[in-house]
């Protein structure tokens, strides 16, 4: 990915799975936000916003809203997601379907208001 | 199924809140931390996410196959949380028929519905009993993908 000075126009929301329990995130959490702020800085970008919630089986999902010059590509999004540290299997998928079907990426691209099955594969990826 | 409030809008992670006033349901998009609102939600969209994940391993004829599939409908103005919830339901039984029509009967049975996604928005142009379907599958890390979109109905 290219370091890039932008200047500011437009905001994308980024969407981080984070696999670790709850009340263990809670003591890191604003350590979190400053280390993501320090990474997004570092690649040129600007942290807008930032909304963290306990996910529906006791995990963590954050947004991550960023400012960008110009809409990232999906490319440009799963990147950014695996290196704000969302959960690996999840970014593994997600640049599966960036590489195989980018224009419906955003559409798989998700975190789950409600989780239905608690996934018994074993396969991580609380999204 | 139950719904548990407040619901979280998928795309912002903003807090989606209702109550009743006078009979009617109103629901609100509010800032989970500053508790600010943000604007009245005129209609919500609901998306079901449905996974086929038969590995190589699991697969005895050699005929692995990964399917992303998710359904999804729009309720408009003043629907009640029951609403909700009934809309729900209906979208993973049709998620199951759609598998089984798109691919063989057998396949819903080896499918997850992992979750389900709150929109504060009309995501798509499809109104209850009007659904939006799409799905991506390959058979094999390295094969091309393929992928189909459509509207159907409940």
């Amino acid at each position: 990915m290219q370091v890039r000075q932008n200047t500011p126009q437009e905001l994308e929301v980024l969407k981080i799975d984070i696999d670790i329990p709850w009340d263990i995130f809670k003591r890191l959490k604003y350590t979190w936000v400053a280390t993501r702020r320090a990474i997004l800085s570092t690649l040129g970008y600007e942290l807008a916003d930032w909304i963290i919630h306990r996910s529906q089986n006791g995990k963590v999902h954050a947004w991550i809203t960023v400012e960008v010059r110009k809409p990232l590509s999906v490319w440009e999004k799963a990147e950014l997601q695996f290196l704000l540290g969302d959960d690996h299997n999840r970014s593994k998928l997600n640049f599966l379907r960036a590489e195989k079907t980018p224009e419906k990426f955003d559409s798989f691209n998700i975190l789950f208001s409600k989780k239905v099955v608690r996934s018994e594969k074993g396969k991580g990826g609380d999204n | 199924m139950s719904l548990s409030f407040p619901l979280i809008d998928a795309s912002t992670g903003y807090e989606i809140i209702a109550f009743t006033r006078r009979g009617r349901w109103y629901w609100y998009l509010r800032h989970p931390r500053t508790k600010r609102f943000i604007r009245r939600i005129r209609e919500l969209t609901i998306k079901t996410t449905v996974t086929v994940d038969y590995k190589e391993e699991m697969a005895k004829k050699r005929n692995p196959l990964y399917v992303d599939m998710t359904v999804a409908t729009v309720l408009k103005d003043s629907f009640e949380p029951r609403e909700l919830l009934d809309a729900e339901t209906t979208l993973i039984d049709v998620a199951h028929r759609e598998l089984a029509t798109n691919f063989s009967s057998g396949v819903p049975t080896i499918s997850e519905v992992v979750g389900i996604e709150y929109f504060s928005y009309a995501k798509y142009h499809e109104y209850l009993p009007e659904v939006h379907v799409e799905i991506i599958w390959w058979h094999r890390e390295g094969e091309h993908a393929s992928e189909t979109e459509y509207t159907t109905r409940a």
